[in-house]
């Protein structure tokens, strides 16, 4: 007979045991044989159950050619580059929740005042289509259903917001791509239906301008992002002098800090651009070293703090990035505008095919789990801390910004977390379903590099090579992140 | 909560016995052959056709099942390699399976069975033979053949008061025939509509200025340098016609038409509608035009810049080595060159029938319900015979790889990333170096390498002085049919 804490016990494990068979089966064990095959020179065309050629250690080879590879650091870079867009979409997402955390049911009367136009409103745009008024219809019909779903949110309140922004998340993702491939389509999509005349009307602005004015505005978001830099290197500096941050620490944040100016060199379209914004950011540097490193207060190790300075490095390459990005399509705007400004072409054009995904990325993120996590954060946040800013005479901005902003520091680590996983990991289905990695591999991630190498080439040894690069640097971020960030959230 | 688990435990068991028995009660208790290939409607005939067949030549009796879910080729392999494929297999000859499937060793040799049961390479097209055998050895057979062409829709140039285009045109012809169509059909419209082709096939291009992408050894990619500037030639083509002249649609013109379902994507139903007056593809698009309805069809060549030719490619079948059956999947290539097969291929429009000879029947010639047809069968079968070469396959490198990376040229010419100088010298450098990456991980590969450049010195030594050469000194199928027509042969 046996005893009831062992009957407890195989009960226990028969109740997991599918799940646990499960895992190892499908997770364990191909993960410990893929880091076996990452040494390996295991090549289905070589090595499989009709040939007797044994599989051979062959060490690092196959990472030194990785890194040798042309293609690995053009992927690594879109990846890297699709990666910009998750701070916006956490950003979507905290907004999200916190306006379907609002209560926006209007009252009841007047309810048919608006209805009823919305209502024929809809109908109409419907029967435009029918009747094949094309794009123009169908523009009109996604204004039509937007406001419907504004009368439906008055009526109802939100929990129609919710289960309407909440849709990309349990909508079917192929689906979802080939929905988006109809509405980037450059001549009769309804998004370029949309920006047609506004880009032309820009085009005809850009056309008036005086050449002077453009390069005065390249160079507004050029001094913008110098001005960040001066920001983030004076906050560097300043740890350091406090005792926050080692020197090692502070060479390597610096490195990341300075490497957009130097991107630059390539992006700048005019010349003056190339060589004087690289220049003022080393001056800039310069002048940091030269008015910082005489005196430092408070001591400290030289490898100290090293997640911190990581940490605001990395936080402030987007902005950089991105202004710089700016400034360049500024710069580029006579050009385009020469001979009438158009609206791009998306998912076909090798510039655009990456942001265009960024920003579909962006759509679905808003209406994600993340979505969820906030709103679920936001219903935790003590009403008494909002109603004592109340009394201390908070404005909203500085209620959202001193109360429920901590309050959501853990969710926000969470998600950020998540994101930079998901991130790098992700892109194999939007690039498989929406342009199968082009134009000219603008779109291919290292996902889809991974796939393509094991079944292009049957190199599945190089294959789960990549694959473990691609887990060291989740790895390593996801440990920086939960080394330095959770400093963050608990205090 | 254990009471739930036992009762679930139960229902599973409940359900797992009723399965096999709802099995048994389907199964003929005849040898099972399963025929991985795509989902067609026509394949239900096809299955029906072999077991009269079988039964008529006396052959022992088996079940043909379809297995349309495992069609992919990275399906094809994992199961292949690991011991549970498909016991006859389709696969396409044109992006190098064949040679990806040899060198994995999946398929079996049918070289002494072929000839043996009436399916050796003189059965089929000969501009195919090249495709059929790996190393001198047959592993496949041809479903169908498609040597591809330019389909006319003639009401499409009519309608603008123009004439359809010769049979063989130059690239000075297409282009001033394209810009004279563009310029008619798109008058007055806000946006351009209509396109005289869809695309042009770069490859035929490129060949038709006397170049390929291998050298006659298939030791090196060869595109730079005198002499060998087909396929800048193509890209430069390729730009000009979608970008300047609008002859043919760009990338974002392409997603722009609203209509995108069925087999072919748009494109056919483009075709039917007049966007695109001619298309280019095999004889197999005739099942979808069938079903639009009745438009007056030809067909003509690709236009030429000094040497007429065209790609011949087959969804051929293959016998899985690790087959249970392979016997009985052996007789299954052999109904493939039978005339009840050939005559279903004939009667459906999927393509050309694998033997040449009943291209010649009245059924193919002149299929009684499509008159507007008639013009296009007997030109497709001709080119067929006499300017179609396979996609050259080199046995030193992946062939998806190449092109794969000839197609990325094309499109960072037109992403204006690349000059066409660029991207053809930089697809040539990652062509080599793939290839030395080959050999160096492949060192089996090597003496057999070492031998075709010694072979390559002869040749481009020979080649200078004006001297013919041995056709056996070739292995590069373009280069020994361009050899052959230019006379240099020995």
């Amino acid at each position: 007979m046996l005893s009831k804490k062992t009957s407890n016990t195989i009960a226990g494990i028969a109740f997991l045991s599918p799940n646990i068979l499960g895992f190892l089966a499908f997770t364990t064990i191909p993960l410990i044989f893929s880091m076996i095959l990452a040494f390996s020179n295991w090549d289905l065309t070589l090595h499989n159950m009709f040939h007797d050629d044994t599989i051979q250690f062959v060490g690092l080879k196959n990472f030194i050619q990785l890194f040798r590879e042309r293609d690995f650091w053009k992927f690594l870079g879109n990846t890297l580059f699709l990666m910009m867009g998750a701070p916006f979409a956490i950003a979507g997402s905290l907004i999200a929740a916190i306006l379907l955390n609002k209560d926006l049911k209007g009252k009841k009367s007047g309810i048919f005042r608006i209805i009823l136009p919305g209502a024929i409103l809809f109908v109409s745009c419907v029967m435009l289509t029918l009747v094949g008024m094309g794009a123009a219809a169908l523009t009109i019909v996604i204004v039509g259903a937007v406001g419907m779903t504004l009368i439906s949110g008055i009526l109802f309140g939100q929990t129609v917001y919710r289960t309407l922004f909440y849709l990309p998340n349990f909508t079917s993702g192929v689906a979802v791509y080939i929905l988006w491939k109809k509405l980037y389509s450059p001549q009769t999509g309804p998004v370029n239906a949309i920006l047609e005349k506004p880009v032309a009307a820009v085009g005809n602005i850009v056309n008036a301008t005086p050449s002077w004015v453009i390069s005065a505005g390249e160079w507004l978001f050029l001094i913008i992002g110098l001005f960040i830099l001066m920001k983030v290197l004076k906050s560097l500096f300043n740890h350091w002098k406090d005792g926050d941050l080692g020197t090692c620490g502070l060479g390597l944040s610096l490195v990341f800090a300075m490497m957009p100016f130097f991107f630059a060199i390539l992006w700048a379209p005019s010349a003056a651009a190339k060589f004087a914004v690289p220049a003022i950011a080393t001056a800039i540097l310069v002048f940091h070293l030269a008015r910082s490193l005489r005196t430092r207060d408070f001591p400290c190790t030289t490898w100290h703090g090293v997640g911190t300075g990581f940490m605001i490095s990395m936080i402030s390459l987007v902005p950089m990035f991105m202004l710089i990005g700016f400034a360049a399509a500024i710069a580029n705007l006579p050009v385009l505008s020469a001979d009438g400004l158009q609206p791009p072409e998306w998912l076909s054009n090798y510039d655009w095919a990456k942001p265009a995904i960024m920003i579909m990325g962006l759509w679905g993120a808003i209406g994600s789990n993340n979505m969820l996590l906030y709103l679920a954060g936001l219903s935790n946040v003590p009403p008494e801390l909002e109603e004592a800013a109340d009394i201390d005479g908070a404005s909203p901005f500085q209620k959202f910004w001193n109360v429920t902003w901590p309050q959501l520091a853990p969710i926000t680590f969470f998600i950020v977390v998540m994101s930079v996983i998901g991130g790098l990991q992700g892109g194999f289905e939007m690039a498989r379903t929406m342009t199968q990695g082009g134009p000219w591999g603008s779109t291919t991630t290292l996902s889809y590099f991974i796939y393509n190498e094991g079944f292009a080439t049957g190199r599945l040894g190089y294959s789960s090579a990549i694959s473990w690069v691609l887990f060291i640097m989740v790895f390593s971020i996801t440990m920086i992140n939960w080394k330095f960030g959770s400093k963050y959230v608990n205090d | 909560m254990k009471y739930i688990f036992v009762a679930i435990l139960f229902v599973l068991i409940i359900a797992t016995i009723g399965t096999v028995m709802v099995n048994k009660q389907t199964s003929s208790g005849k040898p099972v052959i399963y025929w991985v290939t795509d989902n067609n409607p026509a394949r239900a005939l096809q299955i029906n056709t072999f077991q009269s067949w079988m039964k008529k030549k006396g052959y022992p009796d088996c079940e043909l099942r379809l297995d349309t879910a495992n069609r992919d080729v990275s399906k094809q392999v994992i199961q292949s390699v690991s011991g549970v494929g498909g016991d006859v297999m389709d696969c396409w000859s044109g992006g190098g399976d064949i040679m990806y499937f040899a060198e994995m060793g999946i398929m079996e040799d049918v070289t002494e069975d072929a000839k043996r049961l009436g399916f050796d390479p003189s059965k089929t097209f000969p501009s195919l033979e090249d495709d059929l055998k790996v190393g001198g050895k047959q592993y496949i057979f041809p479903c169908n053949v498609g040597a591809s062409m330019y389909f006319v829709n003639c009401d499409a140039f009519k309608k603008f008061g123009l004439t359809p285009p010769p049979m063989t045109w130059d690239i000075a012809e297409f282009e001033r025939r394209g810009k004279e169509f563009v310029e008619a059909a798109n008058k007055g419209l806000e946006r351009r509509q209509y396109f005289m082709a869809e695309n042009i096939d770069m490859i035929s291009t490129m060949r038709s200025y006397g170049n390929d992408v291998f050298n006659e050894t298939l030791t090196r990619s060869r595109m730079t340098g005198e002499g060998n500037d087909g396929y800048m030639k193509a890209l430069i083509l390729n730009k000009k016609w979608i970008e300047v002249d609008h002859i043919i649609p760009s990338a974002a013109e392409v997603q722009s038409f609203s209509t995108d379902s069925g087999y072919g994507g748009a494109t056919f139903q483009l075709f039917f509608k007049g966007n695109f007056a001619m298309v280019s593809t095999g004889r197999y698009a005739l099942i979808q035009f069938r079903q639009f309805g009745k438009m007056d069809l030809d067909a003509v060549q690709y236009p030429n810049g000094g040497y007429p030719n065209t790609i011949i490619a087959t969804r051929a079948a293959l016998v899985y080595k690790g087959g249970k059956h392979k016997d009985l999947s052996k007789y299954f290539l052999a109904y493939l060159a039978s005339e009840d097969y050939n005559m279903n291929i004939v009667n459906d429009g999927d393509s050309l029938p694998p033997n040449p000879e009943f291209t010649k029947t009245e059924e193919y010639l002149h299929p009684k319900d499509y008159p507007n047809e008639w013009k296009v069968h007997k030109k497709f079968a001709q080119d067929a015979v006499d300017i179609s070469i396979v996609l050259t396959k080199s046995p030193f490198v992946a062939n998806k790889r190449v092109y794969g990376y000839m197609d990325d040229a094309r499109q960072a010419v037109l992403s204006n990333k690349q000059t066409p100088e660029e991207s053809v010298a930089y697809c040539e450098t990652r062509i080599n170096e793939e290839i030395d990456r080959n050999l160096l991980e492949k060192p089996k590969l090597k003496p057999e390498y070492d031998r075709q450049v010694e072979l390559q010195k002869k040749i481009d030594e020979y080649r200078k002085t004006g001297k013919k050469i041995p056709k056996d000194w070739i292995s590069n199928p373009y280069h020994k049919k361009y050899y052959k027509d230019m006379g240099w042969l020995e």
